[in-house]
């Protein structure tokens, strides 16, 4: 379970505060599709990596499950994060010169064994259809190759929370779909889904949407087209 | 996937970023193994001279008497002139400047002048580019001293009689405040003439002459064999060494190590600088990269890892690189420099040592700066950036 409590972010320029968060109260539970919804400059991405541990809030607090995760020290949070969350983007963020299997490796934990990494790797990358471009690197896949290897790197820890940030904005409808399709499967599995959009082909798929405007929650609108188990 | 097959498959992909790092260490340590190797030749030859012979040498006639020499600063009696042509010919010695003269004290017109015959150098083979150590005397021409010329009032292209031989004044020389003043210089051969002295010389001097002599005695003073030796060829001459050469070397290298000294840091700051300056390209190339990595949930000293153990790298490959490049220029021109020593310039095994541990350090620390800016940045902005 994430807990958001009255976070508030607040950026300081050279032009000088600009709020992107204010009053954000948000309760999201094990099995939920979470979609936030909002026009450019809203705080969509900004939102998601604060419950993605890696944008501290300027107030409030955030809970996973019952830790205070601002509260960690920086590399207990990194383990938290390592452990618990996935994270996919709009444009992938693959690195360029690693293949698909070392890309998706790069998440192993050092104390983890190496074999059971590469099984779970190799099981992952078969689900999403890339079993055929595990040597390859990033340049020689499509769009939605990216976008599904980079689902495989962010679901091969196990993470209860996955956090995509515009993941169809570079796809076509068919390939949006593809991975829209993984991503209720997470959820379908008891992964939470917290997933940042400016609208379209996710929100069929979200239990809750909750429409942000200006740092501040505008409208939650909660629905029963999700799967929810 | 570990972090040192990380680095190695990002410098496979950023390959002209790694080499211009390697580049500019390559470049500092190449340098500095050229000086240090040369240099190790360079104290090596200038201890050799200092211990064997680098010294001017004269020859005299063997019956002069050194009381007389010194007093009088030339000899009395005379020697073979082709006995500088012996001298020019001789294997084992070096030499830069070769004057044979033939000088006496006379009395012309009232006065005592030094009637001095100059033979044009004998410049060895190697140098015969070099200019003169002293002016040349033509047949026919006369040069003289600052005195004898103000006494007698004679002007440059005036004609003199000198003990009934005809010459042409070509030049009046500077005033030197010594017996140089009051000297009359002509070609060797019109000045032997003159004296009734022909085939004649009193002095030979070799300058900046160097005994490369071996003997099988290793014991042997080099000057002692210089000596028998050119006993031997030149028997109706005398050798005299005198010190000076070997002083003046060793000025030269303390000013050579100075410039050194002074030039070393100017390139370790300018490599150092490099350095940083690329590692900041490829933080700035890497923003979403170190993003990404800090979102799979590794921390910050891995990201220092990854772009400390780049530097290492390229320090580490720099030296080796920079140490051989250094060391055959070293080789290729040191020998052509530092004749004597040539055989003694080899390898210098110890500076590899140095550069191996010294460039890797020095690289790290050349991109401390950078690497903390890119564990510090914000990695959600990066990831925001697209």
């Amino acid at each position: 379970m994430v807990t958001l409590e009255n976070v508030a972010k607040t950026y300081q320029t050279s032009r000088g505060q600009i709020k992107a968060l204010e009053n954000i109260n948000l309760q999201i539970d094990k099995s939920e599709f979470v979609v936030i919804r909002g026009p450019s400059g809203s705080g969509k991405t900004t939102l998601l990596m604060t419950i993605g541990t890696m944008l501290k809030p300027s107030s409030g607090t955030i809970m996973f499950d019952d830790t205070n995760v601002y509260k960690l020290s920086v590399s207990a949070r990194a383990l938290l994060r390592a452990r618990n969350i996935g994270f996919v983007f709009q444009m992938f963020h693959l690195i360029p010169y690693l293949t698909l299997a070392e890309n998706i490796l790069l998440v192993r934990m050092r104390n983890n064994s190496k074999k059971d990494y590469y099984d779970r790797a190799h099981g992952l990358l078969e689900k999403l259809g890339l079993a055929d471009r595990i040597f390859h690197r990033p340049d020689q896949l499509s769009a939605g190759e990216k976008q599904r290897a980079a689902i495989a790197r962010a679901l091969l820890n196990g993470p209860k929370v996955l956090l995509a940030d515009e993941p169809t904005g570079n796809l076509d409808a068919e390939n949006a779909v593809e991975v829209v399709k993984h991503l209720r499967d997470f959820q379908a599995n008891g992964g939470i889904v917290i997933l940042a959009t400016h609208g379209g082909q996710a929100e069929k798929s979200a239990n809750r949407i909750v429409s942000l405007k200006k740092g501040l929650i505008e409208k939650v609108e909660v629905r029963e087209t999700g799967t929810k188990t | 996937m570990n972090v040192f097959k990380l680095i190695l498959k990002e410098i496979a992909h950023r390959k002209i970023n790694f080499a211009m790092g390697v580049v500019a260490v390559s470049t500092a340590v190449a340098l500095f193994v050229t000086f240090m190797t040369s240099g190790q030749a360079y104290r090596r030859e200038t201890r050799r001279i200092m211990r064997d012979m680098g010294q001017n040498l004269r020859i005299i006639p063997k019956e002069t008497t050194m009381d007389e020499f010194w007093t009088q600063g030339f000899s009395s009696h005379t020697m073979p002139e082709d006995y500088v042509y012996k001298f020019a010919n001789l294997k084992g010695y070096s030499y830069t400047h070769l004057v044979a003269t033939l000088q006496q004290s006379v009395e012309w017109q009232g006065r005592t002048v030094i009637l001095t015959g100059i033979l044009p150098e004998v410049l060895p083979l190697d140098k015969r580019h070099q200019s003169p150590m002293t002016f040349s005397v033509k047949p026919g021409d006369a040069y003289l001293g600052y005195q004898v010329a103000s006494i007698f009032k004679i002007e440059e292209g005036e004609k003199i009689d000198i003990f009934d031989k005809p010459f042409r004044l070509k030049k009046v020389l500077f005033e030197t405040g010594s017996k140089d003043d009051i000297r009359i210089y002509g070609h060797l051969h019109d000045i032997q003439k003159v004296l009734d002295l022909p085939g004649q010389i009193n002095e030979i001097k070799a300058l900046e002459c160097l005994c490369l002599i071996e003997s099988s005695d290793k014991n042997i003073d080099p000057r002692v064999l210089a000596k028998k030796q050119l006993a031997e060829i030149l028997p109706e001459g005398k050798v005299i060494l005198l010190q000076g050469i070997a002083k003046i070397r060793e000025k030269q290298r303390a000013a050579m190590e100075g410039y050194l000294s002074f030039i070393m840091p100017i390139i370790l700051v300018v490599c150092g600088a490099w350095i940083a300056v690329l590692t900041m390209m490829n933080v700035r190339d890497r923003r979403q990269e170190i993003g990404i990595i800090r979102a799979l949930g590794h921390n910050s000293s891995k990201i220092a890892v990854l772009f400390l153990g780049k530097s290492f790298l390229i320090g580490l490959v720099g030296a080796f690189i920079g140490y051989f490049a250094g060391t055959a220029v070293a080789l290729k021109y040191g020998p052509e420099i530092f004749k004597i020593t040539a055989k003694a310039i080899k390898p210098e095994y110890s500076l590899m040592t140095w550069a191996v541990i010294v460039a890797p350090i020095f690289a790290t620390i050349a991109s401390f700066i950078p690497v903390t800016i890119a564990v510090t940045q914000d990695p959600a902005e990066t990831l925001r950036e697209g």
